[in-house]
């Protein structure tokens, strides 16, 4: 293992600890009490004062954040204040239907971004290549749950082709509107990417080389000039992984998906503060993770980041 | 968000600074941005009705927003209400023109906190060095680690809902980019000469700050805030959507498109609408936003030749 890996992977614990406090101390400052939120507006108010100390909210706010950091370590991130479930369970359970549509999406959006960004710059200054820019300009600019009820209002309400809700597993009819609204950005994102790299690596020498041995065109694109065009295209990739994650909250939200996102939203409109929590807790690890591998994997395909 | 359109340059080379004043000669380059280019000045228009909308919107409104006509309800564009009216028979069209005062001014006062934070600590960083440097950029990073939207999420979940928290949870996410933007220009130009020579004259640190380096800094900061606004925009219509915004009545384009979202069957224009002034005003911003990179920065200007 190199230094650079070394020193990225290293600093990756601080931040995760940073990110934790962060959280820990949003959720302190939040109004209203937890123990009467768990107990409904009917308890009495010795009940409250037992579930307070039940909680431990009566302890000083360190106590409550070295505890709050014990249980982290252990993989506990509390209960649900209204099904009393523990919340990594709750998490665990959603998690193959985000992970599901996370991964649709990011496929859908590389094969789509890249094949259209490439296709644009062969052909550029074309009627194709005004069509894809103008249709990844359109596709940045739209907000993800109108894309998502734009499509319902087609393909579900009018065309009757395409459901408009729900999941089951496996049947891809339920699986297109979902993932075509969270990638909608991402595919413009790539698309134009793809082809600002393209044409920067297309006139290059070593492009010209290959085209001057009496290499193919096609081979020229796809083995010379692509591979060289991909490397901003894959930590781009990484990085909206972000985005991705919270168009999950909407996305799943008006599917009626139960997955993470979903979990996310009803969290907040019950006021459930240990599922929130744990949500923006996993999302953020998950995210900052990928970062990481991201930044090693662009190492490897970028040396001279190393030498910074 | 490095993606980088045609830059359009003819228009650029035509102007004779030394001929010029240099007032002008601003005036001709700012002409030139838009000379050459359509689309940066279509970007430019759009942003400026919606800006002009945000103004005057509430005076034009034909109907009061949240006057309540159960007998209008779901109605579609007419002669009277030319986009329809909503679930409760409130005109579309003044709740739309009332929301873009609040859209815009809480992308532009969540934009302006970022810039003023930002650029206070990333160019502090920068041009101070040392711990205070490893400091502030920690602090961006943890920022950076959380997904833009699940911090926003985070921050207004946990505030009283209402318009300031939509404005502080906004201004949370664009903070990072814009305060490494500025640390970097700043990076770039402390090492010049004319910054030795305004401190060996004795020009205190917050001067050679505000008078000699930010001013340099200022194309790139420009460019970013206005590409941060579309993106702000689009983050507070989406918090509003899950009902973290804005609270009812008041009319705010996401929050106008979740409660239509239940009658999408028979009254598609309560969703179309809405949705369509967000993406509008965010074209906008990102096409006059990638017009001004493209003319601004030096770097591109350099690279097209």
């Amino acid at each position: 293992m190199d230094k650079y890996v070394l020193r990225r992977s290293i600093i990756v614990f601080p931040t995760a600890l940073a990110v934790v406090t962060l959280v820990f101390l949003i959720l302190h400052i939040a109004p209203g009490d937890p123990a009467r939120i768990g107990l409904g507006q009917v308890a009495s108010s010795e009940d409250i004062e037992r579930a307070r100390a039940q909680l431990g909210l009566d302890d000083p706010l360190l106590i409550q954040y070295v505890r709050f950091l014990a249980r982290m370590v252990t993989g506990d991130l509390g209960t649900s204040f209204i099904t009393h479930e523990p919340v990594v369970g709750l998490i665990l359970s959603r998690l193959p239907v985000t992970l599901q549509l996370t991964f649709m999406a990011m496929l859908l959006s590389t094969i789509v971004g890249v094949s259209a960004g490439v296709i644009s710059a062969v052909r550029r200054n074309t009627a194709y290549d005004y069509l894809t820019l103008t249709a990844a300009v359109i596709g940045y600019c739209t907000p993800n749950f109108w894309l998502a009820l734009l499509l319902i209002i087609v393909f579900s309400v009018n065309l009757r082709w395409l459901p408009s809700i729900g999941k089951q597993a496996l049947d891809l009819k339920y699986v297109i509107l979902p993932t075509l609204s969270l990638s909608a950005p991402l595919i413009a994102i790539i698309a134009r990417l793809t082809r600002a790299g393209m044409l920067e690596v297309i006139n290059s020498d070593y492009v010209r080389t290959a085209r001057a041995k009496g290499l193919a065109e096609r081979a020229v694109i796809s083995r010379h000039a692509l591979r060289n065009a991909l490397i901003p295209v894959v930590t781009v990739l990484g990085l909206q992984l972000g985005s991705l994650l919270g168009g999950t909250v909407v996305v799943e939200t008006i599917f009626s998906w139960p997955g993470i996102g979903w979990l996310l939203f009803s969290g907040i409109s019950q006021r459930d503060y240990p599922v929130v929590q744990g949500v923006v807790l996993f999302y953020s690890v998950v995210f900052m993770f990928v970062t990481l591998a991201v930044d090693i994997g662009y190492s490897y395909l970028d040396p001279r980041v190393r030498y910074e | 968000m490095s993606n980088i359109p045609e830059p359009q340059l003819e228009g650029l080379e035509i102007r004779k600074p030394e001929s010029q004043s240099r007032l002008s000669a601003r005036l001709a380059e700012y002409y030139a941005i838009f000379r050459g280019n359509k689309l940066t000045s279509l970007g430019a228009s759009i942003t400026l009705i919606f800006f002009v909308l945000a103004v005057f919107g509430p005076e034009i409104a034909p109907f009061d927003p949240t006057i309540v006509e159960l007998r209008d309800r779901l109605q579609g564009p007419s002669a009277k209400h030319i986009l329809g009216t909503d679930e409760m028979g409130r005109d579309v069209a003044s709740r739309l023109l009332h929301g873009a005062r609040i859209s815009t001014g809480v992308a532009l006062l969540s934009v302006a906190l970022a810039v003023l934070f930002g650029v206070a600590l990333g160019a502090t960083a920068g041009y101070f060095g040392g711990t205070w440097d490893m400091v502030a950029m920690r602090l961006v990073d943890i920022l950076l680690a959380f997904p833009s939207l699940i911090l926003a999420i985070a921050l207004i979940s946990v505030l009283e809902p209402g318009v300031t928290s939509l404005i502080i949870a906004v201004s949370v996410t664009r903070l990072p980019t814009l305060a490494r933007l500025a640390r970097g220009s700043i990076l770039a130009t402390k090492e010049f000469d004319y910054v030795l020579a305004a401190r060996c004259v004795g020009v205190s640190d917050r001067l050679i700050l505000l008078k000699h380096l930010l001013p340099n800094a200022m194309s790139p900061l420009v460019v970013q805030a206005t590409l941060s606004t579309g993106g702000a925009i689009i983050h507070a219509a989406t918090l509003g959507f899950l009902g973290l915004g804005v609270q009812a009545p008041t009319p705010e384009w996401g929050a106008m498109l979740s409660r239509g979202r239940t009658y999408t069957t028979i009254a598609p224009h309560v969703v179309i609408f809405p949705g369509l002034a967000i993406a509008l005003f965010v074209f906008g911003l990102n096409t006059f936003g990638d017009g001004l990179r493209d003319s601004l920065d030096p770097m591109l200007r350099r690279l097209a030749r």
